[in-house]
C-alpha cells in the first residue's frame, strides 16, 4: 500500500512538472491562429506555388533541396523543374537564390534572412499574423509598417493580392486613448495622486484588451484599397503559404507522428507483458 | 574452483580459466543480493544508464554526418535531419535524450535525499555520482553548443564568460577555455573534441567506478537500513533478492514505462515547447545579432537563477558565479553535513521533511526563474529562493541533529 501511495505521488509529481512546463509554454494573444493542416497536401503545393512567386526572389531555402516536394508533397518533378524553379539549378540543388549581399543590403538594409526554418523559429501563428500585419505608414521607406514587427524591412511583397491596409478608427480611437491615459498616468504618479494613477492604469488595461480584441477578431485594419483577392482569399493564400513554410521547416513531421504512434502501441504491449512478468516472477518475494 | 566444478570441460570452463566471466556475472548479477522493498524511485540508477547507451549510440552516428566547422556546423544538422537515413530520428533521440539524462538523474538524486542513499557507508559512492553529474554538466553544455545556432553560441558565449569574472587570471582563462576572444570555431572544434572523446570517456570511467562502489557496500532502500546486518545461515541477507531475475525483470517493466514517455516526447513533442530544443536555436549562430533573451537550457536554469539572484560587487559578477558552484559543492557535503541518526525520510522527523520540501520548491522555482527575463519582484524572489536553498544545506547539521526521529526497523518493511 505504502508502495502504490509513493508511486502515485511520484507520478503525481512527474505530471504536474509537465503542466508547468505547458503553462510556462504558452504563447501571447497578440498572434492570430493560423489553422495550418499539414495533412493537406494540396495547401502545401499552393504554398510552394506562392513562396516560388513570391518569396524566393530575395529568400532562400538552402537547406531544402527542391525535390522534397516531389518527395512529399507529390508535386511531377517536371512541374517542379518547370513552374517552381527559376536559377537554373538541378532539382537536386538547394533552394539557394541569387541576391548578391550587397544589392541587398542597399535595398532593405539587411540580408533577407533564409526561411527553411523560420517557421520552428517563430511559429506558424505568427508568421499568418505577420503577413496579415501590413499597414499603410508613409513614414517608412517602403510606406507600409507592421503591427508585429515594428519597422520591418521587407516591403509589403502580397500587397496586390492583399491590397493595402489602414488600421480602423476603433483601432486608432483606442490607440489615442492609451497614449492620452499614459500622459494623464504620468502626471497623476507626479502629483501622488493615488486615486487617478488607479483609473489611468484601467483605461489603459481596458483599452489595450480591446485593442487585443480588435486584432483577433480581425476588424484592426481594414482595406483601403482592394487587391486581386478578397479578404476570405488572402487568408487562405496565407494560410498555404505559411502551411508551405512548416512543412520546410521540417517536411518529415507526418512520419515522425505516423512512426511514434506505432512504436508507443508497441511500447504499450510491451509495457503489460513486462509487468505480468515481472508479477510472476515476484509471486515468491515476501 | 567451485565455479567451474559445474562445468564439464565446456566452452564456460576454457572461458572461466582465463577470464572470470561466470565469477563476475554471479558476484554482480545473479547472486548480487539487493534489498527486496525497492521502490518507484530506484528505477532512475538503471535508466540513467540506459540513456547514456542511447547517448554513445546515436552520438556515434550523428559524428559520422555532422561537420564541427563553424561554416558547416548548423547546415549538417539540417544535413542529418533531412538527407540522412533516419537521421531525424537519430538527432531527436539524441537531444531528447540530453534532457531525458537530466530528468532521470535529478530523480535519482532526489531518492538518495529521500533515503539518504548518500550516508555512511555510502559517501564515496555519492562523490563518485556527484562526479559524473558534474560531468554530465559538461558534456550537456559542450553539446549544446554543436548545432551552432544562436542560443549554442550565445549561451557557450554568457557561460564562458562567467569564467572570465575570476579576478586576476580570469581574461586569461577565457581565452584559454575560448581558443580565441570571442566564441569560434576554434571553440566549436574543441568543445566537438571533448564532447565526442574525452568527456564521454571520463563519464564512463565513473559509472564503472560508481558501480563498483555500489556493489561493495550494498544499495540502500527505502527503510534505510543496512540488509547485510540480517544475514541467513548461508551468509545471504534475509531481506535480500538475487538481482537477477528480481531486479532484471523489475527494470525491464521500468524501462518500457520510461521509453513511453520518452517516446510521447520524442516522436511529438521534440521541442517541449521550446525547453528541450529552443526556437532561437533553429537561426544560425551569428556573432553580431545578440537574442532579445538569453537563457540557458531547463537542466540549468536552478544555478542561473541563483547566478543572477546575487548581487554584483564593484560591476563584478563573480560573487553571483562563486554562489552558482558553490550551489553544487554543497551537494557534494551532504554525507557529512546530515547528521540525524537515521537516514530514510520514513523515520525522520517533521523538520527534515519540511526543509527537503522547502529545498525541492526552490529547485523549482529557481528553475523556473532562470528562463524569465529579470523583472525586481522575480529578481526577489529568485534571492529568497537562493536563501533557501542554502538554508537547506547550511542549517542541516542542527536540524537533522535536532529533528525528532521515529524508532528505525530491524528488517525492511513493504
Amino acid at each position: 500500500m505504502n508502495k502504490l501511495i509513493n508511486t502515485t505521488k511520484a507520478t503525481l509529481l512527474l505530471l504536474s512538472l509537465g503542466v508547468a512546463i505547458n503553462v510556462m509554454a504558452a504563447g501571447s494573444s497578440e498572434t492570430l491562429s493560423a489553422n495550418t493542416d499539414r495533412k493537406s497536401v494540396i495547401s502545401m503545393q499552393k504554398g510552394a506555388q506562392t513562396f516560388m512567386n513570391y518569396c524566393a526572389a530575395c529568400h532562400s531555402m538552402q537547406y531544402m533541396r527542391y525535390d522534397a516536394m516531389v518527395e512529399f508533397l507529390e508535386i511531377p518533378a517536371e512541374i517542379v523543374e518547370k513552374n517552381l524553379m527559376f536559377s537554373g539549378d538541378q532539382i537536386t540543388d538547394h533552394i539557394t537564390n541569387n541576391v548578391p549581399e550587397k544589392a541587398a543590403l542597399d535595398w532593405f538594409g539587411k540580408v533577407p534572412p533564409d526561411l527553411t526554418l523560420v517557421a520552428r523559429v517563430r511559429g506558424v501563428d505568427w508568421l499568418y499574423t505577420f503577413l496579415k500585419s501590413y499597414y499603410t505608414d508613409s513614414n517608412r521607406p517602403f510606406g507600409v509598417n507592421n503591427t508585429l514587427f515594428t519597422d520591418v524591412g521587407m516591403p509589403h511583397v502580397l500587397a496586390p493580392l492583399q491590397g493595402t491596409q489602414i488600421k480602423t478608427n476603433a483601432a486608432f480611437e483606442l490607440q489615442t486613448k492609451i497614449e492620452q491615459a499614459n500622459l494623464a498616468l504620468a502626471k497623476a504618479q507626479k502629483e501622488g495622486n493615488s486615486s487617478e494613477v488607479d483609473t489611468q492604469r484601467a483605461i489603459i488595461t481596458e483599452a489595450t484588451a480591446a485593442i487585443s480584441d480588435l486584432k483577433t477578431s480581425n476588424t484592426y485594419f481594414e482595406i483601403a484599397e482592394a487587391g486581386s483577392l478578397s479578404a476570405e482569399e488572402y487568408d487562405v493564400l496565407v494560410r498555404d503559404l505559411v502551411n508551405f513554410l512548416d512543412f520546410a521547416g521540417e517536411p518529415n513531421k507526418l512520419e515522425r507522428h505516423a512512426l511514434g504512434i506505432k512504436v508507443i502501441l508497441f511500447l504499450l504491449v510491451f509495457f503489460f507483458l513486462s509487468y505480468f512478468l515481472k508479477k510472476e516472477y515476484w509471486r515468491d518475494v515476501h | 574452483m567451485s565455479d567451474s566444478a559445474n562445468n564439464n570441460g565446456g566452452f564456460m570452463e576454457w572461458l572461466d580459466e582465463r577470464y572470470p566471466a561466470t565469477k563476475v556475472w554471479k558476484e554482480h548479477i545473479a547472486e548480487y543480493y539487493a534489498p527486496k522493498n525497492f521502490n518507484f524511485w530506484y528505477f532512475f540508477g538503471g535508466l540513467a544508464m540506459l540513456v547514456l547507451v542511447n547517448q554513445i549510440v546515436t552520438g556515434i552516428w550523428l559524428t559520422m554526418s555532422y561537420d564541427p566547422t563553424a561554416d558547416g556546423a548548423f547546415a549538417s544538422v539540417e544535413y542529418i535531419m533531412r538527407d540522412v537515413n533516419w537521421g531525424w530520428l537519430l538527432r531527436y533521440m539524441h537531444s531528447t535524450g540530453a534532457s531525458a539524462f537530466f530528468v532521470v538523474i535529478y530523480l535519482h538524486m532526489f531518492r538518495a535525499m529521500l533515503y539518504g542513499s548518500y550516508r555512511a557507508p555510502r559517501e564515496l559512492l555519492w562523490i563518485f555520482g556527484m562526479i559524473i553529474y558534474v560531468l554530465l554538466m559538461a558534456e550537456a553544455f559542450m553539446g549544446y553548443l554543436l548545432p551552432w545556432g544562436q542560443m549554442s553560441y550565445w549561451g557557450a558565449q554568457v557561460i564562458i564568460n562567467l569564467f572570465s569574472t575570476v579576478p586576476f587570471i580570469g581574461e586569461e582563462l577565457g581565452i584559454w577555455i575560448r581558443g580565441d576572444y570571442v566564441v569560434s570555431g576554434a571553440t566549436l572544434t574543441r568543445f566537438f573534441a571533448l564532447h565526442v572523446v574525452a568527456v564521454p570517456i571520463a563519464i564512463l570511467l565513473m559509472v564503472f567506478l560508481h558501480l563498483v562502489a555500489l556493489h561493495k557496500v550494498g544499495s540502500n532502500n527505502p527503510d534505510g537500513i543496512e540488509i547485510k546486518a540480517n544475514k541467513d545461515e548461508n551468509g545471504i541477507p534475509k531481506d535480500g533478492i538475487p538481482f537477477h531475475p528480481y531486479y532484471t525483470v523489475k527494470d525491464i517493466m521500468g524501462v518500457a514505462g520510461f521509453l513511453i514517455l520518452f517516446s510521447l516526447v520524442l516522436f511529438f513533442a521534440p521541442e517541449m515547447g521550446g525547453f528541450f530544443l529552443e526556437p532561437p536555436n533553429f537561426l544560425p549562430a551569428d556573432s553580431l545579432t545578440t537574442p532579445e533573451h538569453i537563457a540557458p537550457v531547463w537542466y540549468f536554469t536552478p544555478y542561473y537563477a541563483i547566478l543572477r539572484a546575487i548581487p554584483s560587487i564593484a560591476g563584478s559578477a563573480f560573487p553571483g558565479v562563486v554562489a552558482m558552484f558553490l550551489a553544487i559543492i554543497m551537494l557534494f557535503l551532504l554525507p557529512w553535513l546530515d547528521k540525524s541518526p537515521v537516514k530514510s525520510i520514513r523515520y525522520r522527523g517533521w523538520i527534515y521533511k519540511l526543509m527537503l520540501t522547502l529545498f525541492v520548491i526552490s529547485f523549482v522555482v529557481l528553475g523556473y526563474l532562470g528562463v524569465q527575463a529579470p523583472t525586481d519582484a522575480l529578481t526577489l524572489l529568485a534571492r529568497v529562493m537562493t536563501f533557501i536553498y542554502f538554508l537547506f544545506f547550511f542549517a542541516m547539521p542542527w536540524y537533522t541533529k535536532l529533528d525528532k526521529t521515529k524508532p528505525v526497523p530491524e528488517r525492511v518493511t513493504h
